[in-house]
């Protein structure tokens, strides 16, 4: 549906995943659909346990045992992942998509230097000898800015940008087409935060990958990406140009996400939406977002809506796009947001 | 009582956790109530219609666990031996847990150099060979049920102490304990009333554990013969019957306690699991 | 590391001088008469007070202690009550003998519980595992004499396959000697004691290994090291094992400490002559010095092995070394 064959890199067709809790099955992806080119950088927001993870795990085909993937398709260069064997699908890892993860400290391993463990990455993939190894992990951390003497030290002897950084490295290695960051800078200070996405976006002109960047911090997206996804209890529920969304959001949701975000010198204060997310063990009747959303009618309770195109280039999931400008004025009122 | 009996509920959600109790209660019934179900008294010997001495007899309905080599009923030295064993293994691990907690509290919560001596003496009872160290407190002393216990104690606190320690050492930087020292509440008050509660968890894993040392302990004390000469325990019938060197045609003599001792001391070890998990969701298997 | 290695080295030596001054103390105070421990009260009037002479037991309770530790650090352990040679003589070689029992089952079961923990816990929620680690359990919680004799009853008596206890056959070395060790003969006594215990000493490594392998599987880092397009086997050796032997390794000393303990029993079920069984023998017979050194040496024992599993953890772990 939202493809451009050109020059996509990555396509995912209406992917479905489900996880087994007990007896159980919560439905943590519900038909996603995007691509990616080549060269681009997609955002992708919603608050946590919406989904986030678990899409960029079932790409890089980590999932856990208790995942279950119900339909869809994952096309690298059109071919389907889900399809090829494992030791093909073993080679695409980090070789093709790379991953830079949440939490830099729990994901390098406390007793291997972090050199090792880029080089059997190296290694894993290329049949180069150790000291061809060696000499790429150095070249990578000059590029990331952390002094390449330090690499051979383990992961407790540097600071928390250190070894996002080092994470970084690792996942630029294999010079992949595709990255996919999740939340890579939550742990850390803004600062800090601010000098490694300047980092990262200069790398990524300079060696020309795509980007999946998953944050829950909109403002993040609006500086760093192109495209956005906005993700709803495991639903794309609107997606985008950054820049269309960033003016002219169309989903309640979004609007509310857009709420939350504090604004530089604004004195308004920044206003998060209430309720809980939806319960993805039950079986969905209508519009997920509709217990907490101020436009929710009988048809959003009862009818699933579906991505439709409102502007261009510009989807969203919503039975009410028309309203969806005049309810953006009045957002920032918290009393708009009391549903029930 | 509260936390026992919470204890009692997170142990039994598990099918293991159920059957373990269920096994425990049997053996402190057996305990309490063993001697007087018992066919015979646990020294008395047998005699024959012809008065002779019923020695090594296999298990028969008068005897249903067979005779010892001087004709004593194995069935009622069973019973008897139950409580030996329970009664060392119950008050040994209360006792060590109550000394290794007090050490780790007060060595956890003041820290500095009250902290750094009681973890030297800890190690220092952590180098000392266990089983060696009692029996060379029982070669000094009387050797009755209540030296054995109180040499038991004299070490195995060690290990709740480090354990407790670890936990007091997080604990202590908590919220809570901030507020409680702003309002002026005494040490001891916060140590008793804020902090203990707080470690009972791990202090309770530490009784089962304790409890299952305590009893394979004890047995061992019986086998190697330092035990009190009058009582009978599971360990001492062991004992008896491989100092007499006929074990080897009886083993109805000597399977049995063995069984007992193994059977008790798992049902023991999963008690403390089943609980482990709950406490410690981390262990719980494919967490 | 070189502090590291001090630090402990250190801490060792203040352990050992403590536990000996600890025996000191309780081998004269313990009993009504102080003496009692060192002289033998089967000996004559006038031996007696030449020994009361040498020992300085007529001398304040201080400078005893002074002659004891001066012995001490000559291997002078006294005259024994039962033999009336010097105990040093008794001891030689039984320090070997439990070594050779203790070490190498422990080895063993640490290698063979850390593989078969790793193996099971990898491919978890097999029938196979629950079994295992049900059958360990049970295993752990029998007194590991009376494994032993069910297995001398089995094996020996039953199945006429290995000899019934002692360490050689009675009157093949009149003189115990090296070539004592190298003989099948010391195998084949070596054999049964040896499965016993290694079998006894598996299930706690196996237990600890699944569980430790359990939570690491877990985290991220194993995610991370798949998601690098790692091969299994990798992943498996060298982040998801290699990373749950931590506690395994801290774990260590506390288990040589308890199979150096333990041997007291095995040794005693297999007539083993060991370090144990002198102790339990000294004991029955109220032979006090060698009560006391065979203790020590068993404390020295421990102690010196917790020293080497300490620095083996810090091989495993670089957090312990340079922090
Ligand atoms: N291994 C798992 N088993 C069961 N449920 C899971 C598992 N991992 C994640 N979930 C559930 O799936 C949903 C999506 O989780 P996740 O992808 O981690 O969200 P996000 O990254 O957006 O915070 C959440 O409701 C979470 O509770
Ligand atoms: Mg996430």
């Amino acid at each position: 549906m939202i493809k451009n064959p050109i020059e996509t890199i990555l396509n995912i067709d209406n992917l479905s995943i489900n996880y087994k809790v007990g007896d159980q099955y919560a439905k943590a992806l519900n038909e996603i659909s995007f691509s990616i080119s080549k060269g681009e950088r997609i955002g992708l927001v919603g608050e946590s346990g919406c989904g986030k993870s678990t899409l960029l795990k079932t790409i890089m085909g980590v999932l856990p045992g208790n995942a279950d993937i119900l339909s869809g398709k994952i096309e690298l260069n059109g071919k389907n992942l889900l399809e090829i064997d494992s030791e093909a699908r073993r080679k695409t890892r980090w070789a093709d998509i790379s991953m830079i993860t949440q939490s830099a400290l729990n994901a390098l391993n406390p007793v291997q230097r972090i050199s090792d463990q880029i080089c059997e990455a190296i290694k894993a993939h290329k049949n180069v000898t150790y000291s061809e190894a060696m000499a790429r992990v150095e070249e990578l951390f000059e590029l990331v800015g952390v002094a390449k003497s330090r690499a051979r030290e383990y992961p407790h002897q540097f600071s928390g940008g250190m070894r996002q950084r080092a994470i970084i490295a690792m996942a630029l290695a294999l010079s992949p087409q595709l990255v996919l960051a999740d939340e890579p800078t939550t742990a850390l200070d803004v600062i800090v935060q601010d000098q490694i996405f300047t980092q990262l976006k200069q790398l990524q002109k300079e060696m020309g990958f795509a980007m999946i960047l998953v944050t829950h911090d909109l403002s993040l997206v609006v500086e760093n990406c192109l495209k956005t996804i906005v993700m709803y209890g495991g639903q794309i529920v609107e997606f985008g140009p950054t820049d269309d969304m960033a003016t002219n959001p169309l989903h309640p949701y979004t609007i509310g996400l857009k709420n939350a975000v504090p604004v530089l010198g604004s004195t308004k204060n920044p206003i998060s939406i209430p309720g809980t997310p939806p319960n993805l063990m039950l079986a969905q009747k209508g519009c997920l977002f509709a217990a907490r959303c101020p436009l929710a009618t009988e048809k959003c309770r009862n009818e699933i809506p579906k991505l439709n195109l409102a502007a261009d280039l510009h989807y969203a999931r919503c039975h009410h796009l028309p309203e969806a400008q005049q309810f953006a004025a009045q957002a920032d009122n918290p009393e708009i947001w009391e549903v029930n | 009582m509260t936390l026992l009996i919470n204890f009692i509920k997170i142990v039994w959600q598990s099918l293991g956790g159920r059957v373990s109790l269920i096994i425990f209660v049997i053996c402190i019934l057996l305990a309490i109530f063993g001697p007087y179900l018992a066919p015979y008294d646990a020294q008395e010997r047998s005699y024959d219609a012809a008065d002779k001495l019923v020695r090594l007899a296999p298990p028969s309905w008068d005897h249903l666990l067979g005779t010892t080599l001087l004709g004593r009923d194995v069935f009622s030295q069973m019973l008897w031996g139950a409580r030996p064993a329970l009664i060392v293994g119950i008050l040994t691990a209360l006792g060590t847990v109550i000394i290794g907690m007090n050490v780790g509290l007060v060595s956890g919560y003041f820290g500095g150099k009250i902290d750094t001596i009681l973890m030297r003496i800890t190690d220092i009872f952590l180098g000392l060979p266990f089983l060696p160290f009692i029996i060379v407190l029982l070669a000094l002393t009387e050797r009755n049920i209540w030296t054995i216990i109180l040499a038991m104690m004299a070490v195995m606190w060690r290990s709740t102490a480090r354990i407790v320690r670890a936990e007091v050492l997080s604990l202590r930087e908590r919220q809570f304990i901030a507020a409680a020292r702003t309002t002026g509440a005494s040490d001891v008050d916060i140590i008793y009333r804020e902090i203990a509660p707080n470690v009972m968890p791990l202090a309770l894993i530490g009784v089962t554990f304790a409890l299952a040392w305590a009893i394979i302990t004890e047995a061992s004390i019986g086998f190697l013969g330092f035990s009190d000469p009058n009582v009978v325990s599971w360990g001492s019938i062991i004992y008896e019957a491989y100092a007499s060197q006929m074990m080897y045609r009886a083993p109805w003599w000597v399977l049995p306690p063995g069984i007992a001792i193994m059977i008790l001391v798992t049902a023991v070890y999963f008690i403390g699991r089943a609980y482990e998990e709950v406490i410690n969701p981390r262990l719980k298997e494919g967490g | 590391m070189g502090q590291f290695i001090f630090k402990r080295f250190w801490h060792m030596c203040i352990t050992l001088f403590v536990m000996t001054t600890l025996m000191f103390f309780m081998f004269r105070l313990l009993p009504g008469d102080p003496t009692a421990t060192v002289i033998s009260p089967a000996l004559y009037p006038k031996a007696q007070e030449a020994l009361r002479q040498q020992f300085g037991l007529d001398k304040p309770l201080l400078e005893q202690y002074f002659v004891y530790m001066k012995n001490l650090a000559f291997f002078d352990f006294g005259i024994s009550f039962h033999t009336t040679r010097p105990v040093s003589e008794a001891i030689q070689g039984r320090l070997l003998n439990t070594i050779l029992l203790v070490l190498p089952s422990m080895i063993a079961a640490y290698i063979m519980g850390a593989f078969v923990g790793a193996m099971v816990a990898w491919r978890r929620g097999s029938k196979f595992e629950t079994i295992l680690v049900l059958v360990a359990t049970a295993l752990q919680s029998a007194p590991v004499f009376w494994l032993g004799m069910l297995a001398i009853l089995y094996f020996s008596i039953q199945l006429d396959m290995f000899p019934v206890g002692h360490i050689v056959s009675p009157g093949m070395f009149p003189e115990a000697n090296w070539d004592m060790y190298f003989s099948t003969d010391f195998l084949h006594h070596l054999a049964l004691p040896f499965i016993v215990n290694a079998l006894y000493q598996f299930c706690f490594p196996f237990l600890l290994m699944r569980s430790s392998m359990l939570s690491t599987i877990g985290e991220d880092y194993i995610e991370l090291a798949r998601m690098k397009g790692l091969r299994e086997n990798r992943i498996l050796y060298r982040h998801a094992m290699r990373n749950s032997l931590l506690p395994l390794a801290t774990t260590l000393p506390m288990i040589l400490g308890w199979a150096v303990a333990g041997s007291v029993v095995i040794e005693t079920v297999f007539s083993w002559p060991g370090l144990g069984l002198l102790m339990v023998e000294a004991v029955g017979r109220a032979d006090y010095p060698m009560v006391q050194a065979s203790f020590l040496l068993i404390a020295v024992l421990t102690v010196v092995g917790t020293f080497v599993a300490d620095m083996l953890y810090g091989l495993l772990d670089p957090r312990i070394v340079y922090n």
